[in-house]
């Protein structure tokens, strides 16, 4: 079979005693900086993007998946132990889990947590199996027409599933693509924005703008916010959950996958909206709504198991079309490029040890966390008590070294200063950084694929709308962007977030 | 009539966003436009700084005639020296060598954090972190970065 044929391939790839190692370092090094609070998984990939452009394309790509989830999954230990989520999607996780702990459940909680996780990622490993050489093949039809409005949807679509206002969200993409357009255009020869900078002629790079806009802002932010951390040392007695906590964990894990592989897939969904989907539903559908917040396995075990489901998903549109759903594919997006791999459809056919060596390194880099994070979550409390004013030091002088030797060019960490003041007053602004970096990714793919469309229907609008996918695309753009202007669904939209 | 600012927190975003299109539209019409069917360098900016003007008028009209909140102040201290930290090793590294630099880092940093340590503890750090990095990133992954001040 096919598949199977294909995931034997990976495995050659990723049982490979190097890739091994990276995918286990990757997992380590990303649990480590997840459970410090105030670190997201975006700040991580992005901080740890330059370590790893000296290895080869594989083994960086394995590596970056591998400190994503490990990142992610710091994330949720810390919110379990000490009340604290290390990310936004573990904010969830924080109810249940932590009530859990305080109820002497600790190491069960932790336990169901992994078990959850890695349910959820095994079965999402194997959707992308499917999915994503199938979506490929689907690719492979599209024309640049086809691209533009994929693009477009993607987008739009990321900026209505991001919280906050619509306008600036889109306003954010759109900055993106104008970020996107500086440098040499390709066709012309043209500099267009370098401001007499030579060093803009080849476009702005993508680690200082990333690094800038997340690891900077969030570095001040978190010494802005200067309340203590209250941290409870929660005694870890058995790991292993009790039968009927495992009994009801099962369920709810199962539900929690679903419902985050499918969320994982649409642009911006992501795992932090997973996770929140997962935990509303299985309130409702609980037959003691009563018991959640206060300890309830399933109010763990799902939103566990969605953003777990949901981050992996979000490989399937990456790998497959090139189009990132969310800020860490971008990131992703950006570290291929870095290694001169160009995403999209035919990755999977030209380099398939690359695509199905990243898959199946997935599936290991879970078992790894498991193995991993049980034994070692002694330490990860221990680290947490490191202050914040001994470790931002480290994280500045890290983030600096890392930009500068892409190129060995001060001018990139000097953008990168400039790009954390840009990211801060945005966040002042209320805007996200997330659509930026996606619209400055796609910016170059959606001028070069608009310029081509139009070349070949001889400067024809219309061709948008007529071929068929193209015109199915763009009529879903409009669709979700009239259903979230609709005053019914944005209040909807409103109170799901706060919720 | 005095207009009353009513939401300052999305006037000035959406202000910003006019401001930054408006200028990248007046610099790309200094490019050759080309036409729709074959696009020169000016036309893709073209179109995207005024989408992003419109964007911002769209942000900056509403604040106009609805409430919302003002722009929450800025932490300066923090931002202004982690800023600054970062523009040391920027202007720094190539002369004064990365012991050095880092060392002025840690000591420039240690001045954003709300709680103060003593001066011995932050140099302590400073070097310990240096240390660390030498360690790391020059001998351990061989990356071309000045150790020591070039005199």
């Amino acid at each position: 079979m096919d598949i199977l044929d294909n995931l034997v391939l990976g495995l050659t790839v990723a049982l490979s005693l190097q890739n091994l190692a990276l995918c286990f370092i990757g997992a380590l090094v990303g649990t480590l900086i997840g459970v410090l609070p105030g670190l997201g998984p975006t700040a991580t990939v992005a901080m740890l993007l330059p370590i790893t452009f000296y290895l080869p394309p594989v083994g960086a790509l394995i590596m970056l998946a591998g400190i994503f989830y490990g990142s992610q999954y710091g994330g949720s230990t810390t919110a379990i132990l000490v009340n604290i989520p290390g990310e936004s999607s573990s904010v969830v996780s924080c109810l249940d889990g932590h009530a859990m702990a305080m109820d002497g459940r600790a190491g069960s909680a932790l336990a169901i947590a992994a078990l959850a996780s890695l349910f959820a990622g095994v079965v999402t490993t194997f959707v992308i199996a499917i999915a994503g050489p199938a979506l490929a093949g689907v690719a492979l039809m599209f024309g640049p027409a086809e691209y533009v409005a994929l693009m477009v949807l993607g987008l739009v679509s990321a900026t209505v599933l991001t919280h906050g206002s619509l306008t600036k969200g889109i306003a954010m993409v759109v900055l993106g693509i104008l970020l996107g357009n500086v440098g040499t255009d390709v066709n012309s020869g043209q500099i267009r924005y370098a401001f007499g900078f030579p060093q803009l002629y080849d476009g702005i790079d993508f680690v200082p703008l990333a690094m800038g806009l997340f690891g900077l802002t969030e570095i001040v932010a978190n010494l802005e916010q200067t309340q203590g951390r209250g941290v409870i040392a929660s005694v870890i007695n058995r790991l292993w959950p009790s039968r009927e906590d495992a009994r009801a964990a099962a369920p709810a894990a199962v539900r929690g996958t679903v419902l985050g592989i499918l969320l994982g897939v649409l642009p911006g969904g992501g795992s932090t909206l997973a996770s929140f989907a997962a935990y509303t539903l299985e309130k409702r559908v609980s037959s003691t709504p009563e018991k959640f917040g206060r300890g309830a396995v399933q109010g763990l075990a799902a939103p566990e198991a969605a953003n777990n489901a949901a981050a992996q998903a979000g490989f399937i549109p990456m790998l497959s079309l090139g189009i990132p759903p969310n800020a860490i594919m971008a990131l992703m997006i950006g570290a291929m490029t870095l290694h001169g791999i160009q995403p999209g459809p035919l990755v999977m056919t030209g380099q398939p040890e690359l695509f199905w060596g990243m898959i199946v390194s997935m599936l290991i880099g879970n078992i790894i966390l498991v193995v991993l994070n049980l034994p070692l979550i002694g330490l990860w409390v221990r680290l947490l008590k490191v202050p914040y004013d001994l470790l931002f030091p480290a994280i500045l002088v890290f983030c600096c070294i890392g930009t500068y030797t892409l190129r060995s060019s001060t001018f990139d960490v000097a953008m990168m200063a400039l790009f954390g003041v840009v990211g801060y007053v945005f966040r002042k602004l209320e805007c996200e950084p997330a659509p930026l970096l996606l619209g400055f990714v796609l910016g170059p793919m959606l001028e070069e694929n608009l310029q081509r469309a139009l070349l070949l229907s001889q400067g024809d609008l219309a061709v948008f709308v007529t071929r068929p996918i193209s015109g199915g695309l763009l009529a879903a753009t409009v669709i979700l962007l009239v259903l979230v202007l609709l005053p019914t669904v944005k209040r909807g939209r409103s109170e799901a977030f706060r919720e | 009539m005095a207009i009353r600012l009513r939401s300052g927190r999305d006037l000035t975003a959406g202000l910003v966003f006019m401001a930054v299109g408006g200028t990248a539209l007046w610099m790309s019409s200094d490019w050759p436009m080309g036409t729709l069917a074959s696009m020169d360098a000016g036309y893709f900016p073209a179109i995207v700084s005024s989408l992003l003007m419109l964007l911002g008028a769209g942000v900056a009209i509403p604040a106009l005639r609805f409430d919302g909140p003002p722009v929450e102040s800025f932490a300066m201290r923090p931002l202004l020296l982690v800023t600054a930290t970062v523009v040391v090793f920027a202007v720094l590294l190539k002369y004064a060598g990365l012991v050095l630099t880092i060392a002025v880092m840690t000591l420039l940093a240690s001045f954003a954090a709300s709680e103060r340590r003593r001066l011995l503890v932050t140099l302590v750090l400073g070097l310990g972190l240096a240390a660390l990095c030498v360690g790391l990133f020059v001998f351990g992954l061989g990356l071309p970065i000045p150790i020591w001040p070039r005199w």
